[in-house]
């Protein structure tokens, strides 16, 4: 029952997209993509074992309080934004969910999670750091010249190569330090990343960091 | 591998086909707030932050459940932040499209 309901939000997912293709449709897709994700909320509420239902409730209200009031808040201008520091939010969430099933100590995780772990703790740390320097150039506040210095792409390639190896010595061995490890050489790499990049280009960032 | 492991591979794989076809032909202008949906959408890992809010060795604070307390914070300001956002940039459309006819 659970994953029908999610395989119901997940299409009012996909029409929600769909519906923003076009100015007629789009409000609805909007509208689609809130029913969407209150479905998956609900059903993950039923689904999960022993929760900190308090807890979940007081999280979720807070921070709906500070969406809505930056969100009405914010000046039209500055909508990139607040929209490349929210996407910086999803990343630091994602590495902070890998960080606590890492340290779930009832849970025993199979090899294709630790994989799935290790992969989502550093998409989201490169997302979450890459996404604080784009926020940084759109509002002005580091430069938004292009910083460029010799052996950058060697550096990133020794970044990325170190971060692989970090993620698999932890599929072997499973220590958590190791994750945590492989956490910090990822947001590392977020930056070295996206500081070559100059003001203008941003956007187009922010987009690619979405996905 | 697993049957598990396969069902999620296939899945990945459909998703990423769904969302080049989905995204593939939007109007420039709907660029930006196609961008701020995708994001709230993203906040869906707060089902993943939802699943870690629980108590460990009958402790209800521990690291897991703190980490995942902050995340459902970060996800929530998103998913509520980026529907709102998109919301109002679409009223400006709405806007500009009324004075146009008048």
């Amino acid at each position: 029952m659970a994953s029908l309901l999610y395989l119901f939000s997940a299409v009012l997912f996909i029409f929600s997209l769909k519906g923003l293709s076009s100015p007629k449709t789009s409000r609805l897709g909007n509208t689609l993509g809130m029913i969407g994700m209150a479905v998956a909320i609900l059903t993950t509420f039923n689904i999960g074992h022993n929760l900190i239902v308090p807890m979940v409730g007081i999280a979720i209200l807070i921070g709906a309080l500070i969406g809505i009031f930056a969100a009405k808040k914010v000046e039209m201008t500055s909508m990139p934004e607040l929209v490349a520091l929210m996407h910086s939010f999803v990343g630091l969430a994602a590495v902070l969910i890998a960080i606590a099933a890492v340290f779930n100590t009832s849970d025993v995780h199979s090899d294709a999670q630790r994989v799935e772990l290790c992969i989502g703790a550093f998409i989201g740390a490169i997302t979450f750091s890459a996404s604080v320097v784009a926020f940084g150039k759109l509002s002005g506040k580091f430069s938004a010249k292009m910083i460029q210095f010799k052996g950058q792409h060697l550096l990133n390639l020794f970044l990325f190569i170190a971060m692989i190896s970090a993620g698999i010595f932890f599929y072997s061995t499973h220590n958590t330090s190791i994750f945590l490890l492989m956490c910090f050489i990822a947001f590392a790499l977020g930056v070295t990343l996206i500081i070559p990049i100059g003001g203008a280009d941003m956007p187009v960032v922010v987009s690619m960091l979405n996905s | 591998m697993d049957l598990m492991t396969i069902q999620n591979i296939s899945i990945f794989v459909l998703a990423i086909f769904v969302g080049y076809h989905v995204v593939w032909n939007v109007t420039p202008a709907l660029h930006t707030p196609l961008m701020s949906v995708t994001n709230a959408i993203s906040g869906i890992v707060i089902v993943g932050a939802i699943l870690q809010a629980v108590p460990i060795n009958d402790h209800e604070i521990n690291l897991t459940s703190v980490l995942a307390f902050t995340a459902i914070l970060l996800t929530s300001v998103n998913i509520f932040g980026g529907f709102m956002v998109t919301k109002r940039m679409l009223d400006m459309f709405k806007k500009k499209e009324r004075t146009n006819k008048d």
